[in-house]
């Protein structure tokens, strides 16, 4: 279900993920989906300094392979927002494969160092009711972008 | 719907069922698992059979002495339990964990 998975990241009905690699948008005038314009990512070298008001995208060591009978919920450990970092992240649907991505955002006054192993993101399993279908999508695979 | 919890965590993560764990884990607390203790048993189960002086070498204990009839003494019983066996080598007595528990090697081991 977890792959690369630490038995002491197992909280009382959580999982922390610890951080694998970061990623950072190149800049453009504009981002417009509709015209598939959206910006490159540049992988960035850890420990890396985010400073105030920085958003990087994040890769976790851990891989995910969800079973078709449960789906998973993101959310950020209370860690990251006491230090003043908030965490972007939403849900895995059943049959998931790959790492889980997530947006980090530094929303306090300082600069903040992100390194190798750090644990801001957590993950719940919930066990669902009736037949699911598996997930169709392009991110599949940890796909960043 | 429900969230897994811990136990389920584990055996989903690790096929690592709790329950299999309960009876050694009743063992060990019996005979004061302290830090140096579980430590020499992690050394213990990441080999097949060895003597407690090497055991004590590798986690940079004394090897002589007290330390060496306490773990003895502490290994003995373990031994009376079942969860470890006891080897004549000539003038050498190894250690290993018994067949019966070579999950708890495994799970020490994670």
């Amino acid at each position: 279900m977890i792959k690369n998975a630490k038995k002491e990241n197992i909280g009382p009905c959580t999982y922390d993920f610890r951080l694998n690699e970061l990623f950072q948008h190149s800049k453009i005038e504009l981002v417009d989906i509709q015209k598939n314009r959206i910006p490159n990512i540049k992988k960035l070298k850890l420990p890396y300094i985010i400073k105030p008001g920085e958003f990087v995208l994040a890769s976790t060591i851990e891989e995910l392979d969800t079973p078709i009978d449960l789906m998973s919920i993101y959310s950020m450990k209370s860690s990251a927002f006491r230090i003043g970092l908030n965490i972007l992240c939403g849900l895995n649907d059943p049959k998931y494969k790959g790492s889980a991505i997530f947006g980090i955002q530094n929303i306090s006054n300082n600069k903040i160092k992100l390194f190798k192993g750090m644990e801001l993101l957590q993950i719940a399993f919930i066990d669902l009711k009736g037949d699911a279908t598996p997930i169709q999508t392009q991110y599949m695979g940890g796909q960043v972008l | 719907m429900s969230v897994l919890a811990y136990s389920e965590l584990l055996k989903r993560i690790f096929n690592i069922d709790e329950n299999q764990f309960r009876k050694p884990y009743q063992i060990l607390s019996r005979y004061n698992p302290t830090k140096n203790r579980i430590e020499i048993l992690k050394q213990l189960a990441l080999h097949d059979k060895i003597t407690i002086g090497q055991l004590l070498k590798k986690t940079n204990h004394n090897k002589g002495g007290g330390s060496y009839l306490t773990i003895k003494k502490y290994f003995e019983n373990l031994a009376k339990e079942g969860l470890l066996i006891k080897y004549q080598k000539k003038k050498k007595i190894l250690w290993s964990f018994s067949e019966e528990y070579l999950d708890v090697k495994r799970f020490i081991l994670q």
